[in-house]
C-alpha cells in the first residue's frame, strides 16, 4: 500500500487517541481531592477474525469484517458525575463511537450528554463494541452498525436518560430514552454525526426508547419494548432514486427478550420498520420487519454452543433495504462454538448459511477475542 | 528406660500439640468474614441487597455520596467465600457481569486488592469505601469499622 494511504489512518489514530485521552483526563483533574472519591477504569476489547465464504463470487467492500479490532473503553466517575469514551481502532476504521458525560441525579438514574448508542437496540446496548462479551462472532443483520451497512441508526448525538428502579422486592424496571441528532442517508448508507471528523451537517431528529422489565433487579435477564423515530435526511449526493426526497421518516416498533438461566441464554428481538418518504413526488410508504433468536448453552470445560436464526419479511420489496444488498441478511442460520480459555480469552467458530437480496452463500468464521486488563 | 520413653513420648505429644495449635490458631480466627468501612465513614448499616448491588457494579448512594466497593482478593479462601455468599456467582460469571456493566453504563469496576495491608489502608483512608475481610484481620484495628458479619463458619 502506498505510503500516502497510511497518512490519514495514522492521523486519525493519533487524533482519536489524543482526544479520547484528553476528554477523559480532563474530567480526571479533580483527582487531587482527598479520600479517593473518584475512579477511573479502562478496558481494551481485542479481537482478530478470519472469514471464508463459498457460493459467493462477488466480494464487495463489506464482505469482510475487520481482521483486527481493538475497542478502547475509558470511564471516569466522581461522586455524581461520569464520563465514558469508547474508541474503535480496527483495520477498517478509527472512530470515537461513544463520548458521553453524565450526571447521576439519583441512585441508578443518569442523564448523559454526548454521542451514545441508541437504547432501542436489544443487541448493541448489551454488547456495544465489546466483541469478547458477545458469544457469537457476528451480530444480527438488523443490529449492524451504520458503517457496516446497518438499516437502523445506532448512534445519536444528544441527551440520554437512563434509569433502573426496583419493582417490589426483587424485580426492576429499566427505562432509557435517547434524543438528538440522528443519521444522514448517503450513497454509502447511514452516516451518524461523527466526532472529530467532518460532518456534512443538517442531521435531523432521532429519538428512541426502551422500557424493560427485569425479573431480578440485579440479574442479566430482561424483556421489553423498543421504540424509535428517525428522520433521515437524504444527502444531496445520495442515490438518484432519492433525489426528490429531502428526508425519510423511519418509525421502529420492537420487542426483545434476553433470558438467562443456569447454562442457558436466549436472546431474541423483533423489529417492525415503517418508512415514510417526504418531498415532491414522494413514493408511497413502505415497511419491513426483521428479527432473530439466538440460543446459547454452556457445556463443560468452558465450551459454549450457540445457534441463531435470523429472518425478515417484506425486505425484498423495500427500496430502502435494497440500498444495503451486500450487507443485509434476509435470512441467516448460524451455528457455532466458543471456547473460553486462559484469562479472559476466547476462540469462536461460527458457520452460517445466508440469503441476501442477490446471493446465497455459506460462511465460516474463526475469531480470537480477549479483554485486557 | 520406660520413664525416659514416657518423658520422650510426653515431649513429642506436647510438641505435636503446640505445632497443631500453631497451625490451627489462624484457621479458628478466620471463621467469619466482616463487612468493613473506614472508622471515619458515616455508614452504619448496609443490607445484603445493597452489598450485592455495590459489588455488582451498581451505584449505591449514601448521604449524597457514591459508595465504592473494594474487592478483597488477598487469598483464595476469602475470594471463594465472597463469590458464593455475597454475589452468588462463579468467578467467570462475576467477571463477565462486571465487564458488561462497565461497558454498558460506564460504571467503574470494584478495585481489586491482592494485598490485605493495602486493602485495609485503602478502606481506612476512604470514608466511601466498602470492603470485606476476615474478622480476625480487622479485630482491634481502630481505623476500620465492622458493620456486620457477611459469613461465618
Amino acid at each position: 500500500m502506498p505510503r500516502l494511504q497510511h497518512l490519514p489512518f495514522r492521523r486519525y489514530l493519533h487524533r482519536a487517541a489524543v482526544l479520547t485521552f484528553l476528554s477523559c483526563s480532563a474530567v480526571s483533574l479533580p483527582a487531587a481531592e482527598p479520600h479517593h472519591q473518584h475512579d477511573s477504569d479502562w478496558l481494551i476489547f481485542l479481537s482478530g477474525e478470519g472469514v471464508g465464504r463459498s457460493g459467493f463470487e462477488r466480494l464487495g467492500p463489506h464482505d469482510y469484517d475487520s481482521i483486527g479490532r481493538g475497542d478502547i473503553l475509558l470511564t471516569h466517575s466522581t461522586d455524581r458525575f461520569r464520563a465514558l469514551a469508547e474508541t474503535v481502532v480496527s483495520t477498517e476504521e478509527v472512530d470515537v463511537e461513544r463520548l458521553q458525560i453524565g450526571v447521576e441525579t439519583s441512585e441508578n438514574t443518569l442523564i448523559w450528554l454526548g454521542r451514545f448508542h441508541q437504547p432501542a437496540s436489544a443487541w448493541n446496548t448489551e454488547h456495544h463494541h465489546g466483541q469478547y462479551l458477545q458469544t457469537a462472532i457476528t451480530r444480527p443483520s438488523i443490529e449492524l452498525w451504520e458503517d457496516d451497512g446497518g438499516l437502523i441508526p445506532q448512534h445519536i448525538a444528544g441527551a440520554l436518560f437512563e434509569t433502573r428502579q426496583p419493582l417490589g422486592k426483587e424485580q426492576g424496571l429499566h427505562v432509557a430514552i435517547g434524543v438528538g441528532a440522528g443519521s444522514l442517508l448517503t450513497p454509502d448508507g447511514l452516516e451518524p454525526l461523527r466526532i472529530f471528523k467532518a460532518n456534512s451537517g443538517n442531521h435531523r431528529l432521532s429519538w428512541t426508547a426502551r422500557v424493560a422489565w427485569l425479573p431480578d433487579f440485579l440479574g442479566p435477564t430482561s424483556a421489553g419494548v423498543l421504540l424509535g423515530h428517525n428522520e433521515l435526511r437524504v444527502a444531496a449526493s445520495a442515490l438518484s432514486i432519492f433525489s426528490a426526497v429531502p428526508y425519510i421518516k423511519q418509525d421502529i416498533y420492537g420487542a426483545y427478550l434476553d433470558w438467562n438461566v443456569p447454562n442457558w441464554r436466549v436472546i431474541a428481538a423483533g423489529y417492525y420498520v415503517d418508512l415514510a418518504w417526504h418531498g415532491v413526488g414522494a413514493s408511497p410508504n413502505e415497511h419491513f420487519g426483521a428479527g432473530y433468536v439466538q440460543a446459547e448453552h454452556q457445556l463443560p470445560k468452558s465450551f459454549t454452543l450457540f445457534g441463531r436464526h435470523e429472518n425478515s419479511f417484506n425486505a425484498g420489496n423495500s427500496r430502502f433495504v435494497a440500498l444495503q444488498t451486500q450487507t443485509f441478511d434476509m435470512r441467516r442460520n448460524a451455528l457455532g462454538v466458543r471456547w473460553d480459555f486462559a484469562r479472559r480469552q476466547a476462540l469462536t467458530l461460527e458457520l452460517a448459511r445466508t440469503t441476501r437480496l442477490t446471493d446465497d452463500f455459506s460462511e465460516y468464521r474463526l475469531q480470537w477475542s480477549a479483554v485486557v486488563p | 528406660m520406660e520413664r525416659r520413653g514416657a518423658v520422650k513420648m510426653r515431649a513429642t505429644l506436647l510438641a505435636a500439640a503446640l505445632a497443631f495449635s500453631a497451625v490451627a490458631a489462624p484457621a479458628r480466627a478466620e471463621e467469619s468474614v466482616a463487612l468493613i468501612v473506614s472508622a471515619a465513614s458515616p455508614i452504619t448499616r448496609l443490607d445484603s441487597l445493597e452489598v450485592r448491588k455495590l459489588f455488582l457494579g451498581f451505584s449505591v448512594i449514601r448521604d449524597g455520596r457514591s459508595l465504592r466497593a473494594l474487592r478483597n482478593s488477598s487469598n483464595e479462601r476469602i475470594k471463594q467465600i465472597f463469590l458464593q455468599n455475597v454475589v452468588a456467582m462463579s468467578e467467570s460469571t462475576y467477571e463477565h457481569r462486571l465487564l458488561s456493566i462497565a461497558l454498558q453504563s460506564g460504571q467503574t469496576r470494584p478495585v481489586e486488592f491482592s494485598s490485605r495491608t493495602q486493602l485495609l489502608e485503602a478502606v481506612a483512608n476512604d470514608p466511601a469505601a466498602v470492603s470485606f475481610a476476615f474478622s480476625s484481620e480487622v479485630a482491634g484495628n481502630p481505623r476500620i469499622k465492622v458493620l456486620r458479619l457477611l459469613w461465618h463458619d
